[in-house]
């Protein structure tokens, strides 16, 4: 993998806008980066973009890990670590700055009006993260659709840690059976 | 920040750093739990109001919202120089563990049994992604939150559109729609 300042310049400025805009979290802007890694720069393909978000949740850490191992895959470990610091640095930055208005406005009829407002979008983010996500893991195979819906069954049944899907899924995975 | 609540005892940064860093390292399936903990119920940093209170707008703001804790918490204590040392403690360890995973990836990823390994991950990591969006959506309480929830879902599910073009159309006018409606 040679280093390509290209590359790390679309990854930097990707990140640094997409940090500003995630709005719901990481995980609620995981479509924006399917789009981006799967269809506009055609870095990886669906299924790895899938793998790839796997791993990132098996390590231990903040969600955030997958714009690292995204980041590494399209260019190593430089792409990793600018990835990740693009990311998580404007948003930072934000929650810094804005973090006391925020609070000394917190009664205020427009902050009340601007939070209520946005909850339903991240909901909606969210779940369409999760839609992609399933397409792109499960990728028609009933098995692994099977543990998509198990881990979902189990998640909002039980207080147990979401760990527990995960070893059970990479069990049934390294098997071969999904 | 709101800095009005300043505990008995200032943590000093290199406990800030390693505190951060600790509950970081120990996430596992997600940070927030043991980031709860840590400042909650073992170094009494807050109370479990101003806790809910904070990371509710660390949830609401753009980016990861661990990350944003540890920035508001560095912050309450340090000032900048604590959101600084507190972020590092966040980032630090799983950039290490990224860049030892990208290396086994890049070796080992492509083997069979590994690959049916990761996909089983991904399987079981967007389930759960899922059902944090059906437990975030139990809290959706009007039609026209549902309405909008939908738009949002419809979107970026089926049309594919940029988040930002999104972002940009919906946002200002489910604002619009909350602010009518409590005038």
């Amino acid at each position: 993998m040679n280093l390509n300042w290209n590359t790390l310049l679309d990854l930097v400025s990707y990140f640094a806008m997409l940090s500003l805009i995630s709005f719901g979290g990481v995980s609620a802007s995981l479509p924006d980066m399917h789009r981006y890694f799967v269809d506009r720069q055609g870095w990886m393909s669906s299924d790895e973009f899938a793998r790839l978000f796997g791993i990132a949740n098996a390590a231990p850490g903040p969600n955030m890990m997958v714009v690292g191992v995204l980041g590494y895959q399209v260019a190593g470990p430089i792409g990793a670590i600018v990835s990740f610091a693009a990311m998580a640095i404007p948003s930072s930055l934000f929650a810094y700055y804005v973090g006391g208005v925020w609070h000394r406005m917190r009664d205020r009829p427009w902050r009340v009006a601007v939070q209520a407002g946005l909850v339903p979008l991240t909901v909606g983010l969210l779940l369409a993260s999760g839609y992609l996500l399933t397409q792109a893991a499960d990728n028609g195979s009933w098995a692994a659709y099977a543990v998509s819906a198990g881990t979902i069954a189990f998640c909002l049944l039980t207080r147990a840690h979401p760990l527990w899907c995960l070893a059970i899924g990479a069990l049934l995975g390294g098997f071969g059976l999904l | 920040m709101s800095r009005p609540a300043v505990p008995a005892s200032t943590p000093p940064l290199r406990e800030l750093f390693t505190a951060f860093a600790t509950a970081s390292i120990s996430g596992f399936g997600g940070v927030l739990p043991f980031a709860r903990r840590m400042m909650v119920e073992q170094k009494q940093w807050l109370s479990e109001a101003e806790f809910a209170d904070l990371f509710s707008f660390c949830q609401f703001i753009p980016g990861a919202n661990v990350v944003n804790l540890s920035v508001c918490v560095g912050a309450r204590f340090h000032g900048p120089i604590g959101a600084f040392v507190a972020l590092m403690g966040m980032l630090v360890p799983p950039t290490l563990v990224i860049l030892l995973l990208g290396t086994f990836y890049v070796q080992y990823g492509q083997s069979p049994l590994m690959r049916g390994l990761f996909r089983g991950l991904g399987a079981a990591a967007a389930g759960l992604v899922v059902s944090t969006a059906l437990k975030m959506g139990s809290n959706l309480k009007t039609g026209s939150h549902y309405g909008f929830a939908a738009l949002a879902f419809g979107a970026i599910a089926w049309w594919r559109i940029p988040l930002i073009n999104m972002l940009v159309v919906l946002a200002p006018l489910s604002i619009a729609w909350q602010w009518l409606r409590r005038r």
